[in-house]
């Protein structure tokens, strides 16, 4: 049975009104003059999901008072891990899980009060979007989902999950066209290109070692410099060879450097002070937008996959948590997915977000046809023009070629040093 | 060029060379302003340079004492990286201000856009040390003693059981695991490292499932595993503070630092480059302004030496060519060609003048010709003229001398008639023969002024000294004088050498005419009066007569032409002599008159006798 958006909001805050109504059948209504609090959730997360536009449309859907507070992936992360009183819901990648449920600083979710778990697809619970993809080195949010009675996370299907999946996208690197010659997506395009001589000097990487690590370890591997045993879980000899490379080609002048925002990433190749990069869907979207040939890649060797999680507090309040709930299932309720599917994020229950889509969108950003018109981003603009059809193709292609999955890996204390050698070294 | 007046040429030359004097002037003040201006360039990159220098001062301390503060988390080395930050951003502040140079403006913001950034995650690495001091320093070390304590009462509680009791042993591995844990989170808060954390939990999970092997008192164990999973969460959390702190310090402010130094670096390469520009600009715009003032200088000495050669050769040749035809025309040549007259300038307007000389010189030429045509033609007409006048003169002498004999025949004749039949003639006979004297007498007075004015240069007197005034008395002695009209003269008339007769005969007609035409009666008065000179005498006869009109005034000298009142006899040949023997010695007579009141004759008489040309006779004589 289809329902709409604000049906399921209705049913899906059906607790929350009761519980907003208990003090109205207690008290009465008039002559008391009882004036209801508005309830506040405070979610911490990064830019990618704590849009304006998103925050004004859930106020506005649930009566809740939304206080976003956006960081960088890694900020947030430590911040959720040692100060879980500082939010009620956090939003971030599959990767800051474990750290997170090791931390205590999240607690499980209960999957009867999640409205819409039933339409997530396969890709959360089983790792792979169709029976012949590949499952990604790294941590794969399905490893992660499912919490066991003995605490620990596993794939094991239980009553109760770490996070709610939602948002979640493949990332790569982009290349600005007016330089590097277009490549053939699956085929020619190749994370080697990064390594590529004839850009030194223009190269930037994710200021991120849980991301960008993996761009350019795979850059490393497909290049022939190191062939990683998992390269989901590099050990520190790996590490050491990886970053004596990196090293070197830092202090030979291969890399422009490193950025900590998207912002920044579009900065660096409008300016044209990087011509190729690793980047992220909205990067991509905002440089089209400006008329720059910005081409994200569909690499042969896969993508690095990232999925998004919505985890709550363990410090959470119950009314907070009630709110919480609301505002995980106004997630899946379609509006919120269709509007990141204009910034190039999919959503985990598609189905539903396609009502709130043109045919020519769904087509361009799911079913990885060409545009039939021109289609806006969330800002109006125009990012995508007619005819063109999106790099890597469909979903189900795109998830279908996962090389890594975004991951804090073992040795991740050793990636912060050798990163800081990275960074420092000239 | 050629379409200008001379006078625009000249101007226009001194104006060209007067503008590149000032073009050249100009030239150097413009140079030496761009010299100036990239001089101070100069110094404001060099000031950069020194800004940058600083910079990266601030910002290799920055590091270290971030470093220190991540080792040590001492608040005097955050506060110190503080200082620097303020520092930092004022003085990128300033030196952004005081930049001009777009580029290095966006550097400087982009610097201090990474240096705000830098800031902002320090303080994040600050929170995040302190949430780890609190935790390893706090926390842990409470939850740990808290575990000991929960351990030791568990401990006492089994003393009773033997040494090799399970529940013991169990005991004694499960606080052997939980030591282990304490020292793999100490290590790991010395040396970061996973695989330490995996092994603390992996030695809290035995600590935890030994102390599930024990048996009994059941409350006393789980309030222990309680405990060390409080414990495992805090150390876990303490693990993430120090992994938070650490990516902050080695990833997010080492991109920032690695950013500052890109920029700083780009900053300096941009400054480097333009110090380099700048000096190359200078060099170029010292040479330029070398070079340009040259050329000016060169093109200057130039064009003046070209506008003067063009002038002289538009001016000075042709003003010479002028000159020299000028010349030629001043001698009276005709030129068939004056050069310049093509020109519309100033000379071709002097070459047309030249021409117009050169035309006046051959119309002259003509004229002259033309004039020495006629006067050989005129006087030949006045030798034929003088000719045909001499042979009239010949004529009327001849005539009337040869005339006076029959005449004379004649009047004999009738005197004979009257002397011997005047009485046998009728009364009209007798009548007859008293005209016929009358008339006889008539035509031998003609007869007689015609001899006299033809004899006018025919005869020459000899000349001697003449009195006037003797020549005066004699002629109031001859002159019938019935009114006795009273003739005076100075006493000072000149004396001179002469010849008598013609004067005496010019004075005698003039006097006499004065008395017979005089109407005033016994107030009537001829005055002779006279003058001095330079070669001639002027004498003046007035009288107080009836006046001629001044219509006649040319009539009265002519022959046989009278005036005036007609019974006065006479013959009209007295003033035509008196003109013809004036002029015949060169001489004038002149004639004033006013009716009523007189006449008066003026005449030049020649103070010395000299040859009258013929041309003075010949005008006497028309």
């Amino acid at each position: 049975m289809k329902q709409s958006r604000r049906t399921v909001l209705a049913t899906a805050a059906s607790a929350a009104v009761a519980l907003a109504a208990a003090p109205d059948r207690v008290f009465g209504t008039a002559p008391y003059g009882f004036v209801k609090q508005q309830r506040t959730l405070r979610v911490l997360g990064t830019h990618v999901t704590l849009q304006q536009p998103i925050r004004e449309q859930a106020e506005k859907d649930l009566g809740i008072k939304l206080q976003f507070q956006p960081g960088g992936s890694a900020s947030v992360l430590h911040q959720a891990s040692t100060r879980p009183e500082s939010f009620d819901l956090y939003e971030q990648w599959s990767n800051s899980i474990r750290v997170l449920w090791q931390a205590g600083s999240i607690q499980p979710l209960d999957l009867s009060r999640l409205v819409y778990w039933d339409e997530i697809n396969s890709l959360t619970k089983t790792g792979k979007l169709t029976p012949h993809g590949r499952i990604g080195a790294g941590d794969a949010p399905n490893k992660l989902l499912y919490v066991q009675r003995d605490g620990s996370l596993a794939a094991q299907e239980t009553k109760q999950i770490s996070f709610l999946p939602y948002v979640h996208n493949v990332d790569s690197f982009a290349y600005d066209a007016s330089v590097v010659p277009r490549g053939v997506a699956y085929k020619t395009e190749s994370w080697s290109w990064l390594l590529d001589p004839r850009w030194a000097g223009r190269v930037a990487l994710c200021n991120e070692p849980t991301i960008g690590l993996f761009d350019i370890a795979l850059a490393v591997q497909s290049k022939g410099l190191i062939e990683f045993d998992d390269i989901g879980n590099l050990s520190k000899a790996e590490i050491t060879a990886l970053f004596r490379i990196l090293v070197e080609l830092r202090r030979q002048g291969h890399f422009r450097g490193v950025w900590n925002s998207v912002p920044r990433s579009v900065e660096l190749m409008r300016g044209g002070e990087a011509v190729i990069e690793s980047m992220f869907s909205p990067g991509v979207s905002a440089l089209r937008a400006e008329h720059i040939d910005c081409v994200y890649a569909a690499p042969k060797e896969g993508y690095r996959a990232w999925h998004g999680v919505m985890c709550l507090s363990a410090a959470a309040s119950s009314t907070a948590i009630d709110a919480a709930y609301e505002y995980m299932n106004w997630w899946l309720s379609g509006w919120p997915g269709a509007f990141i599917a204009r910034q190039g994020y999919y959503i985990s229950n598609p189905q539903r977000s396609r009502h709130e889509m043109t045919a020519p969108e769904w087509d361009y950003w799911y079913a990885g046809k060409p545009a039939a018109c021109d289609l806006k981003g969330t800002d109006g603009r125009v990012v995508v023009r007619r005819g063109e059809a999106r790099t890597g193709g469909s979903y189900e292609r795109r998830f279908s070629n996962v090389a890594v999955w975004n991951t804090v890996m073992k040795n991740y204390e050793s990636t912060l040093s050798a990163w800081n050698e990275f960074l420092t070294a000239n | 060029m050629f379409q200008l007046s001379l006078k625009r040429k000249i101007y226009l030359g001194f104006g060209i060379i007067l503008m590149l004097v000032f073009g050249n002037a100009l030239a150097v003040y413009i140079g030496s302003k761009r010299i100036t201006n990239e001089t101070n360039r100069m110094s404001e990159i060099e000031a950069v340079n020194a800004v940058v220098l600083g910079l990266d001062r601030d910002v290799q301390e920055l590091r270290l004492r971030a470093d220190r503060f991540v080792f040590s988390g001492r608040q005097s080395q955050s506060d110190a990286a503080k200082e620097i930050f303020v520092r930092l951003r004022a003085n990128i502040e300033t030196a952004t201000k005081q930049q001009t140079d777009p580029e290095l403006v966006a550097l400087f913001e982009q610097i201090n856009s990474r240096v705000t950034e830098y800031a902002k995650h320090f303080d994040s690495v600050i929170v995040e040390r302190k949430i780890r001091q609190d935790l390893v320093e706090q926390q842990l070390p409470a939850l740990a003693k808290r575990i000991d304590e929960c351990t030791s009462r568990l401990s006492d509680q089994l003393s009773g059981l033997g040494v090799d009791d399970q529940n013991r042993l169990a005991l004694v591995r499960s606080q052997s695991a939980f030591s282990r844990a304490e020292k793999f989170l100490l290590k790991y808060f010395e040396n970061p490292d996973g695989e330490l954390v995996a092994a603390t939990i992996q030695a809290i999970n035995d600590a935890v499932s030994q102390l599930d092997e024990i048996q009994g008192d059941g409350g006393k164990v789980e309030e222990i595993i309680e405990a060390i999973r409080d414990y495992e969460g805090v150390g876990l959390r303490a693990v993430q503070a120090t992994r938070s702190y650490l990516f902050l310090r080695n990833v997010v402010i080492a991109g920032e630092e690695s950013e500052v130094s890109y920029y700083s670096a780009q900053l300096r390469s941009h400054a480097e480059a333009r110090r380099e520009f700048i000096a190359s600009q200078l060099a170029s715009t010292t040479y330029r302004v070398r070079l340009l003032s040259l050329g000016i200088v060169v093109t200057a000495v130039g064009l003046s030496l070209l506008i003067a050669t063009r002038l002289a050769l538009l001016i000075v040749t042709p003003i010479s060519d002028l000159t020299r035809t000028f010349e030629r025309l001043s001698s009276g040549e005709v030129l068939a060609d004056v050069p310049g007259t093509e020109r519309t300038d100033e000379i071709g307007k002097m070459a047309t003048a030249a021409r117009i000389f050169s035309d006046q010189n051959l119309r002259t030429r003509e004229l002259l010709q033309q004039s020495q045509a006629l006067g050989r033609e005129l006087r030949e007409k006045a030798s034929q003229l003088q000719a045909t006048n001499e042979e009239l003169d010949s004529f009327a002498y001849v005539a009337s001398h040869d005339l006076r004999s029959p005449l004379r025949g004649i009047k004999h004749l009738a005197q004979w008639i009257e002397e011997d039949v005047r009485d046998d003639l009728s009364s009209d006979g007798e009548v007859y023969l008293d005209n016929l004297k009358v008339r006889v007498g008539k035509l031998e007075v003609l007869l007689e002024d015609l001899l006299d004015f033809s004899r006018v240069g025919r005869i020459n007197p000899p000349s001697e000294i003449v009195e006037v005034r003797s020549v005066l008395e004699n002629i109031v002695d001859m002159v019938s004088n019935p009114q006795s009209i009273e003739v005076k003269w100075p006493d000072d008339l000149p004396v001179f050498e002469t010849v008598r007769p013609p004067l005496e005969q010019v004075f005698m007609n003039l006097v006499g005419n004065a008395i017979k035409h005089n109407d005033k009666g016994a107030q009537g008065c001829v005055e002779v009066t006279w003058a001095n000179g330079d070669h001639q005498f002027r004498f003046s006869v007035r009288d107080n007569g009836p006046g001629i009109e001044a219509t006649n005034f040319d009539r009265i000298f002519q022959m046989y032409q009278r005036v005036g009142n007609p019974t006065v006899e006479g013959s009209g040949m007295g003033l035509a002599i008196v003109k013809k023997q004036v002029e015949y010695f060169g001489g004038t007579i002149e004639v004033e008159s006013e009716l009523g009141r007189g006449t008066t004759f003026h005449f030049s008489w020649p103070r010395e006798l000299a040859t009258t040309s013929p041309e003075v006779f010949c005008g006497a004589s028309i």
